[in-house]
């Protein structure tokens, strides 16, 4: 019995490992920019590099830097185009890429999503007798876009018996509406590879 | 197998399982305006196996430009991640901090890692290096 103990002793405090907590499930804030490796899919990792790494690429590029030295061009992000088979959000990337412009000052944003409710607001305010005209927000006087900012995420996903590897492209170019010109184009690509466990534990 | 070797095979084994459960990471602070010594020294404190070297920025636009060296020092892969953190003249952060992000070095490889300033009131910045 003694012998028993002795053996079953190591062996418990090796399951236990490092947890000090007690039983059932526990909830803790974590650092959001902390790196994810819960899965191998599109991550919060892989969104937050992504939209960082395509906000370094164009701050720092001679184009843009000549094109916002005297000024803060306005543009509108019509969104990236998810060509993998993978649920991905890509409203949350170009939602993070434009916060990440706009915060830097050097340009500006146009909200398409809004237009409708811009209209009925203006309308509001312009029609129907209810507000202050010298208050009222004047229709015609919105300030048009000079650039697109768009793209698409690709991927290739590989697999055999021992792993599986995921790939990512997430390509983003910046469009002269007037010209019809792409004035600056970035890429950043992701590579990820699961290593499958020998034994289910 | 006596009993004597089983029990001593399982002494064994739940010690070595103990000493590998729990994986330690080694984080440093380097801060943008780190003097020569001091960079040297990260190289042989924390961690000598990375050498870690934030370089001479430049602007991008009116934005500050970090850019940090990391150079493997040893015979061995390193899996590091980093952090750029960045702060006004009088030491308030400036927007967020980048997210960690992961970079594997091969033996003796060095890389540059860089990032560009969330907001133009930034003038410096500090990278945080994790080795894992």
């Amino acid at each position: 019995m003694k012998s028993l103990r002795l053996i079953a002793l190591p062996g418990l405090l090796a399951l236990a490992g490092c947890a000090s907590s007690g039983s059932g499930p526990t909830v803790s804030y974590v650092d959001p920019n902390t790196v994810d490796t819960t899965a191998i899919g599109f991550n919060s990792t892989d969104l937050q590099t992504t939209a960082k790494s395509m906000v370094d690429q164009m701050l720092s590029s001679p184009v843009i830097i000549k094109l916002t030295k005297n000024q803060s061009p306005v543009m509108y992000v019509q969104g990236l185009t998810n060509n993998t088979s993978e649920f991905i959000n890509t409203q949350a990337v170009t939602d993070t890429i434009s916060t990440e412009l706009l915060q830097s000052g050097q340009f500006q944003f146009v909200d398409m999503n809004k237009v409708k409710a811009i209209k009925k607001q203006l309308n509001y305010q312009n029609k129907s007798g209810m507000v202050d005209p010298t208050t009222a927000a004047k229709i015609g006087q919105q300030v048009g876009a000079q650039f697109m900012l768009y793209g698409d995420v690709a991927g290739i996903s590989q697999s055999n018996s021992s792993q599986q590897s995921q790939y990512f492209q997430v390509t983003m170019k910046l469009l002269n509406i007037q010209s019809g010109l792409i004035v600056w184009q970035g890429q950043q690509q992701i590579r990820k590879v699961e290593k499958r466990k020998t034994f289910g534990w | 197998m006596s009993l004597k070797q089983i029990l001593r095979t399982g002494l064994l084994a739940g010690s070595s399982i103990l000493l590998v459960g729990c994986a330690s990471t080694t984080c440093v602070t380097i801060p943008s305006n780190a003097t020569s010594a001091s960079k040297t020294d990260i190289g042989s404190g924390l961690f000598g196996s990375v050498a870690i070297t934030p370089s001479s920025d430049k602007l991008a636009g009116d934005l500050l430009f970090a850019k940090v060296s990391l150079f493997n020092k040893t015979d061995k892969n390193q899996s590091l991640t980093y952090q750029f953190q960045w702060f006004s003249p009088d030491g308030f952060n400036q927007g967020n901090p980048t997210p960690w992000t992961p970079v594997e070095l091969l033996p003796n490889m060095t890389k540059v890692v860089s990032s560009v300033a969330p907001t133009a009131q930034t003038t410096q910045y500090n990278v945080l290096v994790c080795s894992h």
